[in-house]
């Protein structure tokens, strides 16, 4: 785990019962049966799994597009959370290409391509 | 446990049907298929809709005790509506064959019933991702062609697939349902209009993704001992699988190690082939969930059709046209025939029980067995069906 300070990081679940690491939400641990979580957070360096780019969304995110999507590869954490690109416009997202994690806005992961 | 079988099928087109209200399609749907079986509308002891977005996009609930109600059935009667978002008539499917497997009914109807082209793509766009899950998904701007624009992506990354073989899954669809009359799509495509079209989600195009439609499809199960009274062709349900997958994209990734392969597909066909005591390789024909062309590639493969990564390459050498190795889709499919998700698995029962009756109109040769799959969600759902001749 590559701590980070609640504002900064990206938030995961450990459960308090068996220690395993969840992309939020979880309800129940499905290896230990306990419903009793901690949030920690990650600094949430990884790299791109896919990508895709969204040209036809639904209403809300009509004026946003066209816009990247992509599940990303937390290396110290080896889980996969779904995240959007504060940098797409200066740098091409591509399968493997290294990000940060920025902020969480509402429920969407930010990462900065490097 | 008896054996169920099919008896009637009956169907509106699917398509551009505006001028109808979605319980006037599935009244419709459910008539035709009890004057197809012949069965007394007094013996039909319940009804399975399947519907998705008639909440959401007119408003519209509580079908199935209406429609029950304007088909004329008895009052003592179970009508339930079944959603499993693009899954949901297939639910019905499995239920009806359940009841009446167990000896609890004789006579049931399922079918399914959806109303979406009156809605604009954003609107229906947005009612379609009330399967995903809010919190993770559907409020991060993510969207269905999304998923499988990433599916496309990581396909073409990790087992060198292209965006030509995804755009012959189209070619072909298109080609299947020219003779198709209740397709939305009666006309052929080249491979250059598939790969001109404008991108939705990268690397996915226009004729990359099946179309919203309007439609209703049903079918009346009977228990085997009971069949031969009705039908000169009845059609036996071999096998049922159903499955639950993953809520999202990324536990399906981080529990499965890859998003190339829906685990709902394998476990559900994994029920499906053994309780059939059947192969993939004996399958004859195949009506499976091509929402996206990426999607008929990846599902040709999670059904044990054909190898990891080599799906793509049995679409380029012909391996699974109407008259190839394993047919998929020769009605044309989600991509062609059209998608009135609530519908479309009844709609995939109805061409294969056709085809095993031998009277479709792009018949595949001596089809005696034939299989159905359906799925709902990021891979939430699944339901697997394998049907055969029993006459
Ligand atoms: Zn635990």
């Amino acid at each position: 785990m590559s701590v980070a300070a609640p504002e900064t990081g990206l938030k995961f679940l450990q459960c308090n019962g068996c220690g395993k690491l969840y992309v939020p939400p979880k309800y129940l641990c499905t290896q230990c049966d306990q419903d009793d979580f901690s949030e920690v957070f990650s600094k949430g360096a990884g790299e791109v799994y896919s990508f895709t780019i969204i040209r036809m969304p639904f209403e809300e995110f009509a004026e946003e597009a066209p816009y990247a999507f992509g599940e990303i590869k937390v290396n110290n954490e080896n889980l996969v959370v779904p995240g959007r690109f504060t940098n797409e416009q200066e740098k091409a997202v591509k399968i493997g290409s290294r990000v940060s994690f920025v902020k969480r806005d509402g429920c969407i992961n930010w990462f900065q391509l490097a | 446990m008896r054996d169920v079988a099919v008896i009637g099928i009956g169907t509106t087109n699917f398509g551009l049907l505006g001028e109808m209200t979605v319980e006037e399609m599935g009244v419709r749907a459910f008539s035709d298929a009890i004057r197809d079986a012949g069965v007394e509308k007094k013996d039909i002891e319940a009804l399975f809709l399947g519907n998705f977005t008639a909440g959401m996009l007119q408003g519209q609930e509580t079908l199935a005790p209406m429609i029950a109600y304007s088909l004329g059935l008895r009052e003592n009667i179970a009508a339930v509506k079944v959603e499993g978002a693009c899954c949901s008539s297939s639910i019905g499917i499995r239920l009806g064959y359940q009841l009446i497997a167990s000896g609890v009914h004789d006579l049931v109807l399922v079918g399914g019933a959806e109303k979406m082209t009156t809605a604009s793509t954003a609107r229906a766009t947005r009612a379609l991702s009330a399967a995903m899950d809010p919190v993770s998904e559907s409020h991060t701007g993510y969207t269905y062609p999304g998923f499988f624009g990433l599916v496309a992506n990581r396909y073409m990354y990790e087992y060198g697939g292209t965006i030509e073989q995804m755009g012959m899954v189209s070619v072909k669809n298109h080609n299947n349902s020219v003779s198709n009359p209740r397709a939305r799509f009666r006309h052929r495509i080249t491979l250059e209009e598939v790969l001109e079209s404008r991108l939705v989600a990268d690397p996915l195009k226009l004729y990359d993704c099946c179309p919203m439609a309007d439609g209703a499809a049903a079918l009346v199960l009977c228990s085997l001992e009971r069949a031969r009274e009705y039908s000169k062709k009845p059609v036996v349900i071999a096998g049922s699988g159903m499955s639950r997958g993953f809520r999202t994209t990324h536990e399906t990734i981080n529990d499965k190690g890859t998003m190339l392969s829906l685990p709902c597909t394998v476990s559900a066909a994994k029920e499906a082939f053994g309780m059939a005591k059947l192969q993939p390789g004996d399958i004859d024909v195949v009506e499976l969930h091509d929402c996206f062309t990426i999607a008929e590639i990846v599902d040709s493969e999670d059904l044990g059709f054909f190898e990891r990564g080599k799906g793509g390459r049995a679409v380029q050498e012909g391996l699974t046209q109407v008259d190839g190795k394993t047919p998929i889709n020769p009605s044309g499919g989600l991509i062609s025939k059209g998608h009135p998700v609530g519908a479309t698995g009844c709609g995939q029962a109805y061409e294969i029980v056709k085809q095993l009756r031998g009277e479709h109109e792009n018949q595949v040769r001596n089809a005696e067995i034939g299989l159905t799959h359906n799925a709902g969600g990021t891979g939430a759902i699944c339901a697997v069906h394998i049907f055969k001749r029993g006459f």
